[in-house]
């Protein structure tokens, strides 16, 4: 991932719980991570045709119905928005400027600010990690 | 009365405009805690039951119902409160409590005409929290949205006095598509409940919304519609369809959607839709389903509309294509959206999945096949616009350089709660389940449930990876997509200006043929009325006795007539 | 003593007329009238006292008993009747006094009064008696005293509107002597509960039902329903105001009380006339009399001729709830008979007080009588809207019953067209009260100046009447529940 240009903090004045997720910069770790999902997968896949479901609908059990469904319903869905978008998509301003897209949120109900290291110092760790 | 909770929190909105500053948000804490108890406290059963003009008001029906809705709507408003700490708009503090005490006056009212009032309560409190953005175009879509809000008000008005006039009665109870009063009330319910092409409004206005007023909308308005759809016509074989094509039609709005608020807002219609789909359903299962889905997903869909707002009051924008690797300096906000997407996503030990799993065993135990499938698609299509999306291309994804803070303190607080809440009903369900509407045997955590959960969720993901690296996903492009509400956004208004000069011209023409037909009309009455008229005068003998003659041949002709 | 009522009650006018005559003295010939149809409303109270729980009085004239004899038969629904007319006459011949001394010679006056008193008893006549041509008889007792009444207008016109009305009354009359003729030709019997127990079993039906028809015209002549009302408004117009308010509170209600025992205790509800005439004469004339005749009222110049028309229209509302032929519809005629009575002879009252001080009942030219005659104003204006049916007002009960009525059939039309005639009363009472309160008066009007209210004499027995009218707009279920019982002897026949 391209980030040196603008990053302005270094990785290290980050907070702790921040640090553990630095792996997703690294290209290796992050096909690992790939690799233990395509692992998982092809272990559910495995499990379908030891276990038995109890099931309802038709073709329900099936070894690999929850399976293929989730690939190719997603694949469906991703592709066909994509497809769609060629359709609908329009300009920012399109409906200007009876309509919040192409403008900004008013700095007013805002609180810019910059992350700055000694600030997260008494952050509470372990919210939910 | 005054103790009961709408009262509790109109009081307290009221109230507000009082009291100093630093006293305002306390009391936003304070009020649904207070509401919480009064609901408790009164326990079940019809109370402030006022008799006017022989109707029976019921201004505070807790039953099965109504009771988990009171609770969770309570729930949102403490945390919604609470994330909106920071807030010192006046507008927006009377207009949020006002909000949630018309939204929880509708849960519990008792009939119609209650309801009604509270109806339309919720649209004119709701909408001063799209107003407090300030903006012309922020005043545009409140108008919008106020404008479809109160027609989904007066559909009621009129549904339920037809509906009165057909039984004589305004109870609220099961109503069914029985009569047009009836489908009227049902339509009404329909605007709310965002049924497909009647839903624009809430992807319009939700976004337009200020940082905390969003969180504060998601929860109350559909939610409510989804009760009422519950009290009025669970089992409406209709809703199952509705629900259905819900689920699916805003998933690829969602996909291809830059505003991340907006793409909540369209995952919010599909989760709406399990919920119709449920109340279609009918049976205990189903509708236990569909209020435990509502329960949890106020929460998750909260916690997700607090997290991108915490980034949108951070960094100024909600816009995915202008967002990016923020998990270095918003840690905590991102875990929270993570546990928010992975809730929504229906991962098990999160709650989701014990309360969307309800809806889906009652879709397949009753046959509906068809629609079960959908559903399973659908929620393939959850995890991808709200369960990656989301949490993907705000914190991850490439980065956009944007190296906000932290989000500040209180919100931090109240989406920990909120995420902690996600969590717990999913690893402990029973919680949930003991103040649904009817017993609940259901046990999520079986073996083969959490399987097909895992291998259709898991598949999904490893679609994604695929799809990423063919690069076949869709970029984050800064566009708008329009929907069915370009026709009165858009085409209508395009066509508007040669359709007002044609009705104003038939206008003025129809008027002055009108007004000259009139004046002729009035010229001939005043000849034949005024008092030397046909009409009045010229009574003589002779006419006189001309008249008693033809009368008296018409009235031997009718009497002789049949025996002749 | 309380056996003989029913003959008392027609005995005492009868005979008080020639009393009159011989002693001649206008102030006491009043008196004599006045207080002569007092004891008759006295009376007429008393005997309702004693049906209005659904008993009847048959009482045998000089003992000799029906069918031979002539008998007098009172029941819930005549009682009633006898007790408007009675007290009508009694509360507008306290009202005349100073009325006719304006408008009458003083040396006819006694003339005058014994007319009156002969009108009474006619009036009374035909609504008490149990006799076919008995009815005949009273009604010309009341005819042609009437014709005379209406002869002591004080304008020339008067004379021809009283001849008019002896003309088209003279048909009516003889019209009705036709048909109790053939009646008597089809069943050998003139007493009216034999008639009815008769005329099933007739042999000719044929002169049964052409009977009926001359019966009907006739009646319908001296009701003046639509289109045969003709000669009523010249007689109203013309006559002198108190005649004219006696009249229109009375002698058309008397016509269709007879019409209605005609109908329905008579020749019965079931007999071969059904419904084709109910529908399809009576109530399209019905509708046209209250369209036409409020739409014509609108444009009328002068009160008298307006509150005329007026009365012909409600005549239709009477009529419509008649042709309905229901209990509900019947029970809406009977008491809009009362509340119009009521109602009518204080328009009527009130526009004689305008005539007494201003001489004239131009409508154009009454501005801003309120601050001039404050109390007859008021009073005009109550009963007002007591006529165009505001609720609260006699005219509301009766009007809204007959709305239920027609509901209840489903005549939608009807109901829609009732309205539309309220909205035209509204339209020509309105049009009389903004003149009256708001209009400034115009400087070159010489008429306006100095009127003062009109005497004691006038005031009381108006306002009389108007309180018993608002008394009756307020708790209207007085009313109802008589004319209900009414309504029920009428449709049940003789016993």
């Amino acid at each position: 991932m391209k980030n040196d240009s603008q990053k302005q903090v270094s990785d290290d004045s980050l907070t702790p719980l921040a640090k553990r997720f630095l792996w997703v910069e690294s290209a290796d770790k992050v096909r690992l991570a790939i690799y233990i999902l395509a692992g998982l997968c092809a272990v559910l896949f495995i499990l379908d045709f030891v276990v038995h479901r109890h099931a309802y609908a038709p073709n329900e059990n099936t070894p690999g119905f929850y399976a293929l469904t989730g690939f190719l319903a997603f694949s469906f869905i991703v592709l066909g928005a994509g497809l769609l978008r060629k359709l609908i998509a329009k300009p920012e301003d399109y409906y200007a400027p009876n309509a919040v897209d192409a403008e900004d949120y008013p700095e007013e109900g805002l609180n810019r600010e910059e992350f700055a290291p000694d600030e997260i110092v008494e952050n509470k760790p372990g919210s939910g990690s | 009365m005054l103790l009961s909770a709408p009262f509790l929190f109109l009081i307290a909105s009221a109230v507000l405009a009082f009291i100093p500053q630093r006293l305002r948000a306390p009391l936003m804490l304070v009020t649904p805690v207070l509401a919480l108890i009064s609901i408790i406290g009164f326990g079940t059963g019809n109370h402030g039951v006022l008799n006017i003009l022989n109707f029976e008001l019921v201004l505070y029906r807790i039953d099965n119902l109504s009771f988990p809705f009171g609770v969770i709507f309570c729930i949102a408003a403490f945390l919604a409160s609470l994330y909106a700490w920071h807030v010192r708009d006046l507008t927006q503090q009377v207009a949020t409590l006002g909000y949630a005490g018309a939204a929880l006056g509708g849960v519990f009212a008792g009939d119609l005409v209650t309801l009604f009032i509270w109806w339309e309560a919720t649209a004119i409190t709701s909408v001063f929290l799209i107003f407090a953005r300030g903006t012309p175009a922020a005043m545009a879509t409140g108008m919008r949205y106020l404008i479809i809000q109160v027609l989904s008000g007066v559909l009621l008005l009129a549904g339920l006095l037809m509906h009165f006039h057909d039984t004589g009665s305004i109870a609220f109870n099961h109503l069914g598509l029985q009569s047009t009063g009836t489908w009227l009330i049902f339509i009404a319910f329909g605007i709310k409940c965002a049924f497909p092409l009647m839903h624009n409004w809430l992807q319009d206005a939700y976004p337009a919304a200020t940082v905390t007023g969003t969180v504060v909308l998601s929860a109350f308005t559909t939610k409510m519609a989804v009760y009422t759809l519950a009290r009025g016509y669970a089992g409406t074989e209709m809703l199952v369809y509705i629900g259905a094509v819900m689920t699916l039609f805003p998933i690829f709005f969602a996909e291809i959607e830059n505003d991340l608020r907006r793409v909540l807002a369209y995952s919010l219609n599909n989760q709406l839709g399990f919920m119709v789909v449920g109340v279609g359903i009918g049976t205990e299962l189903a509708l236990n389903g569909t209020v435990a889905h509502a329960f949890s997903h106020i929460l998750y869909k909260s916690l997700l509309f607090m997290s991108v707002g915490a980034v949108l009051y951070r960094t100024g924008t909600s816009k995915a294509s202008e967002l990016g690797g923020l998990y270095r300096t918003m840690p905590i906000t991102m875990v929270c959206c993570v546990i928010g997407a992975m809730a929504i996503s229906a991962f098990p030990l999160f709650s989701g999945f014990i309360s969307k799993s309800l809806i889906l065993d009652a879709a397949s135990k009753n046959s509906y096949y068809v629609v079960w499938f959908c559903l399973v698609v659908a929620s393939a299509g959850v995890l991808s616009h709200s369960g990656i999306k989301i949490p993907f291309f705000t914190f991850f994804a490439h980065d956009s350089g944007k190296r906000p803070a932290e989000a500040p303190m209180h919100m931090r607080i109240a989406m920990i709660i909120t995420a902690f809440l996600c969590v717990f009903i999913g690893v402990f369900p029973g919680f949930l389940y003991s103040i649904l509407p009817h017993e609940v045997s259901y046990k999520p955590y079986t073996f083969s449930h959490v399987l097909t959960q895992m291998q259709l969720l898991c598949f999904a993901l490893l679609a994604f990876v695929y799809l990423m690296k063919v690069g076949l996903h869709p970029h984050e492009l800064r566009r708008v997509n329009i929907d069915s509400d370009w026709v009165y956004r858009k085409g209508i208004p395009s066509i508007l200006p040669g359709v007002a000069a044609s009705v104003i011209a038939l206008n003025t023409r129809s008027r002055e043929w009108a007004l000259k037909r009139l004046e002729r009309l009035g010229i001939q009455v005043a000849r034949y009325a005024s008092p030397t008229g046909p009409l009045a005068d010229g009574w003589g003998v002779k006419a006189m006795v001309g008249a008693v003659v033809v009368l008296m041949f018409a009235i031997l002709l009718f009497n002789l007539w049949p025996n002749a | 003593m309380m056996d003989q009522l029913p003959a008392l009650q027609v005995m005492l006018p009868m005979v008080a007329a020639p009393l009159i005559v011989i002693i001649r003295h206008p102030f006491w010939s009043w008196l004599i009238a006045t207080l002569i149809s007092v004891c008759a409303c006295w009376v007429s109270w008393l005997m309702l006292q004693q049906v209005v729980d659904g008993s009847i009085i048959r009482y045998a004239i000089g003992g000799w008993e029906a069918p031979t004899g002539i008998e007098f038969y009172v029941d819930r629904a005549n009682a009633g009747v006898a007790l408007l007319v009675s007290g009508l006459s009694s509360v507008v011949l306290v009202y005349a006094y100073h009325s006719i001394k304006r408008t009458v010679d003083t040396s006819k006056h006694y003339l005058f009064y014994a007319g009156w008193l002969l009108c009474l008893t006619g009036l009374i006549g035909m609504v008490i008696t149990g006799d076919a041509f008995n009815v005949f008889v009273f009604l010309e007792i009341s005819s042609l005293s009437t014709y005379m009444l209406i002869a002591f207008g004080s304008d020339r016109q008067a004379l021809v509107a009283s001849f008019r009305y002896l003309v088209m009354g003279s048909v009516g009359a003889s019209f009705i002597l036709i048909g109790i003729g053939f009646l008597y030709a089809a069943t050998g019997t003139l007493n009216m509960v034999d008639l009815a127990a008769r005329i099933p079993d007739t042999e000719s039906p044929r002169a049964v039902l052409v009977a009926f028809s001359f019966l009907t015209v006739g009646l319908m002549i001296k009701a003046a329903v639509f289109p045969l009302h003709g000669w009523l408004l010249n007689a109203y117009h013309h006559a002198p105001i108190a005649v004219t308010a006696f009249l229109a509170g009375t002698a058309t209600k008397v016509s269709l009380y007879i019409l209605v025992r005609m109908f329905f205790s008579i020749f019965g509800d079931e007999y071969s006339f059904g419904y084709l005439l109910l529908n399809w004469v009576l109530l399209p004339s019905a509708i046209a009399a209250f369209v036409t005749m409020s739409l014509v009222a609108i444009y009328q110049t002068d009160l008298r001729r307006m509150l005329a028309y007026s009365s012909v229209a409600q005549i239709g509302y009477i009529l419509a709830g008649i042709s309905l032929a229901t209990q509900q519809g019947l029970t809406a005629a009977v008491v809009h008979m009362f509340n119009h009575g009521m109602v009518k002879a204080t328009l009527f009252m009130a526009v004689g007080c305008v005539l007494y001080r201003a001489g004239h009942a131009h409508i154009p030219s009454l501005e801003r009588m309120m601050s001039r005659m404050p109390f007859t104003t008021t009073a005009f204006i109550l009963s007002g809207l007591g006529l165009i049916g505001v609720p609260l007002t006699v005219g509301f009960v009766s009007k809204f019953t007959l709305i239920n009525a027609l509901m209840e059939k489903g005549w939608w039309p009807a109901v829609v067209m009732i309205l539309a005639s309220s909205v035209m009363a509204t339209a020509y009472i309105g049009r009389v009260v903004y003149l009256m309160l708001f209009r400034e008066a115009r400087e070159s009007s010489a008429s306006g100046e100095g009127y003062q209210e009109v005497p004691l004499l006038m005031l009381v027995p108006m306002y009389a009447l108007l309180a018993l009218g608002l008394y009756f707009g307020l708790f209207g279920s007085q009313t109802l529940g008589i004319a209900s019982g009414a309504a029920e002897s009428l449709l049940g026949g003789y016993q």
